[in-house]
């Protein structure tokens, strides 16, 4: 009896809970062990009375739905489409489901309560210490981390793309760079590079498959010196599709004349289908004022300046590609024209005072010029010609317009009288500024913002 | 000194009758230019020489008459346009190359090499009794049609009274406001000062710099001379011949360097580049332009010799220049020799 109100006197030294005192008072085993090491007992029977120690009353299961099914089949139960749903591309769209793999950003050895474990997650040995078990402080943050990190896993990451980078519309394809296509043999495609014109989904409707989804890419190479070629590749997934394209156009090459390697070398006219492309051939600094089409195709050869005007059909990215090959394919060079016409081709330049250059003799030449001889840009366009907007012709004895004069006459020559100041004295000045030179523009400097 | 009844009745400004009076003697304060008849550096006066046949043909052989660079691409200042094509018959080609022929002679039409002019110095009258009638002075010039800008009437009436003829200044401020001349300024522009020249000439922009001087100053206009020259001492210290040659500037800039006796440097780049027709060309000129007389050698080789052991002044570089030449002349003529004998 002494030995076991001994025990209880150690009991109650070791746990203050006058719950569990009150417990052990009922009869148990008697023995002298230590109970450091027993961890406190959660009760699942409900205490005495609820007076002395106001207890939580919750039912808790250790079997469930959860500890019961492994982790695929349980995703598989959030996220399931059908056999017949996956056919027909159903649960493929942009906002659908996807698992998550919950072992991402967690550790074995790491869990909820922060222990040291000696040999799975530090070294048994250090030094000539062995390492105890031992609890780390707790990470309060951990839970919060790892729940951050399954937010945003699955969700689909826009794409922030540098405006060099950038193609047309945002992150999409068209008009983007794909790089070099891929070396064949000893040729490595130095210099080229390829641009996406077209990427689309495209279906085809099978007796066997149903719908069936292929994504086709129409791509443009070149290497900026004359050399370029289109091909389209078609693909179940977007990037072979690409490279398909890519390497195809690399064999497709065609050899592009440009003049003085900035134009092309004479205005002409193509059609392909219902799409129609009138070129102009435009002096150096004009630029690309064209279809955002023909403006990659003519990066990809080397044109720097031109002018085009796409009529009927501009959203058939192919059939405007295609007309604009055809054309600058079926260029004809002076020499050619000379022959044909059996007349000097010469051109007139205002830059150079319209001296006369003769750009290509024939062999034997003509004495007595046709009506179709006149115009030479006529008989390039093959007689067609383009319809240009009517320019605003001012109606000089208008009394509106006479009005206008009148009220801008005051400051009509202003431009040019600040420019002659500037050029004179350096600077906007009255012509009293010599008399009195407090009568000046005090002009505004920024102050630079020391670094 | 005379009496001028002179009523501008017709000319659009203020007549005034001009009575018979004596002429004071006031010195006319407007410009101290020391304009010697003969220049500091030239043996002759340029203007006697500029103009006469011989030198006129043997300046247009030396510019030569190279199309390609004298039509050269022009910075307009305006929009470029695309080149225009045209399909033309010979008779046609023919036709429109005259038309550049006649374009080509006005492009290269030299601008004349003169001396310094006299400051104008003449006095219309004396009134005194209109001394403080203003703060300024009075400008008048008559702008009737048909009368160059050289003939027209400019007289200034200065606040003591004096009415004298306008300054060479104040003349060509005063055509240039009621004739402008396209390319010209009222005041001269910042360019021609000192600092601003030899920018320019250490950009290589010779050509655009003396076609300013053209268009903004008369050719015996001081300020013009002094541009010129500086050029054309510039272009020569450095041997920049080649941007000059095609140009209308070339010919009086070789004649400028023969009157200052600095052509030695010009004929050891005509020899260097192996130019013979051009060297014997400005000996010629030299000889013409020292004692009027042209030289009874034929061949042009002597001709070039005779030069060197002679008038040359940088006679050793000259000689080197004039054997090496004869030297790479003679291994030519053997080859040439060679193959001659060869074929045959």
């Amino acid at each position: 009896m002494a030995g076991l109100w001994n025990a209880a006197k150690c009991l109650v030294q070791l746990s203050p809970n006058f719950a569990y005192l009150k417990m052990s008072l009922r009869p148990i085993a008697v023995t002298m062990q230590s109970i450091n090491h027993l961890s406190t007992v959660k009760m699942t029977t409900p205490l005495v009375s609820s007076t002395m120690f106001n207890p939580v009353v919750s039912p808790v299961r250790h079997t469930s739905f959860f500890t019961k099914l492994p982790a695929d089949k349980l995703w598989k139960g959030v996220t399931s489409v059908s056999n017949a749903g996956k056919k027909r591309g159903r649960g493929r769209a942009v906002g659908k489901k996807t698992a998550k793999n919950l072992n991402r950003g967690q550790v074995i050895g790491v869990g909820k309560t922060n222990m040291l474990w000696p040999g799975l997650n530090s070294p048994i040995i250090q030094g000539k210490e062995l390492i105890q078990q031992q609890k780390l402080p707790d990470d309060p943050e951990r839970e919060a981390k790892l729940l951050k990190l399954r937010d945003e896993m699955g969700a689909f990451r826009l794409l922030r793309l540098s405006p060099l980078d950038r193609g047309w519309s945002g992150p999409k394809l068209p008009g983007r760079s794909v790089g070099r296509p891929d070396p064949v043999g000893e040729d490595d495609f130095e210099g080229f590079d390829t641009i996406v014109l077209e990427f689309k989904i495209v279906c085809n409707m099978k007796g066997n498959l149903g719908r069936t989804r292929r994504t086709s890419a129409f791509v443009v190479t070149g290497n900026g010196n004359g050399l370029a070629g289109f091909a389209i590749g078609k693909a179940q997934m977007g990037m072979t599709a690409l490279r398909k394209a890519k390497n195809r156009a690399a064999q497709k090459l065609m050899y592009v004349e440009r003049y003085n390697e900035h134009t092309v070398m004479h205005d002409f006219f193509t059609a392909f289908g219902k799409t129609r492309i009138f070129v102009q051939k435009k002096p150096e600094g004009y630029g690309l004022v064209c279809h955002r089409v023909i403006r990659e195709i003519c990066k990809a050869v080397g044109i720097k300046d031109i002018y085009a005007k796409v009529e009927g059909s501009t959203k058939n990215v192919q059939h405007v590609a295609k007309a604009f090959m055809v054309g600058l394919l079926q260029q004809k060079s002076f020499e050619k024209i000379a022959e044909e016409t059996k007349l000097h081709v010469v051109e007139f330049r205002k830059e150079r005072d319209y001296f006369p250059q003769i750009m290509a003799k024939p062999s034997e030449v003509k004495t007595v010029k046709s009506i179709n001889d006149m115009d030479l840009n006529l008989y390039l366009n093959d007689g067609k010609v383009a319809t240009k907007k009517k320019k605003y012709q001012v109606n000089e004895s208008d009394p509106t317009w006479k009005n206008h004069l009148a009220k801008t006459e005051r400051f009509r020559n202003h431009e040019q009288v600040r420019v002659n100041l500037l050029v004179d004295h350096g600077e906007v000045r009255s012509f009293l500024a010599d008399r009195y030179p407090e009568c000046r523009q005090i002009k505004f400097v920024k102050k630079r913002e020391e670094s | 000194m005379a009496t001028r009844a002179a009523m501008f009745t017709f000319s659009k400004f203020r007549y005034f009758p001009i009575l018979k009076h004596r002429v004071a003697k006031f010195s006319v304060s407007s410009n101290l230019l020391n304009a010697s008849a003969l220049e500091p550096g030239y043996s002759r006066d340029p203007g006697e020489v500029f103009f006469k046949e011989n030198v006129q043909t043997l300046l247009e052989r030396l510019t030569g008459r190279d199309c390609d660079k004298v039509f050269h691409n022009r910075k307009l200042g305006e929009r470029l346009e695309p080149p225009k094509y045209e399909l033309l018959t010979q008779a046609e080609v023919d036709h429109v190359m005259a038309e550049m022929e006649v374009k080509l002679k006005r492009k290269l039409q030299m601008p004349p090499l003169l001396k310094e002019r006299d400051p104008i110095k003449k006095i219309y009258s004396f009134n005194p009794e209109l001394q403080g009638f203003d703060d300024s002075k009075y400008v008048f010039i008559n702008i009737s049609q048909g009368i160059t800008n050289r003939n027209r009437e400019v007289v200034v009436r200065d606040p003591n009274g004096v009415l004298r003829e306008a300054s060479w200044e104040e003349r060509q401020r005063m055509c240039q406001i009621y004739f402008p001349v396209p390319g010209r300024k009222i005041n001269v522009p910042k360019m021609f000062e000192e600092g601003n020249i030899q920018n320019c000439l250490d950009r290589d922009e010779f050509e655009f710099v003396l076609d300013r001087a053209c268009a903004q100053f008369d050719p015996d206009d001081p300020e013009y001379i002094s541009v010129t020259r500086k050029t054309y001492d510039f272009v020569d210290e450095n041997t920049k011949y080649t941007s000059l040659r095609p140009t209308r500037h070339f010919g009086p800039m070789v004649l400028h360097l023969v009157l200052s006796k600095k052509m030695d440097n010009l004929l050891f780049h005509f020899i260097n580049t192996k130019d013979i027709d051009a060297a014997a060309n400005l000996v010629r000129l030299f000889h013409t332009v020292a004692d009027d007389t042209s030289p009874t050698e034929v061949d042009e080789f002597q001709l070039i010799e005779n030069y060197i052991q002679g008038p040359a002044l940088k006679k050793p570089a000259l000689e080197l220049a004039w054997q090496s030449f004869l030297e790479i002349e003679k291994q030519r003529r053997e080859v040439h020799s060679q193959q001659n004998n060869a074929s045959n």
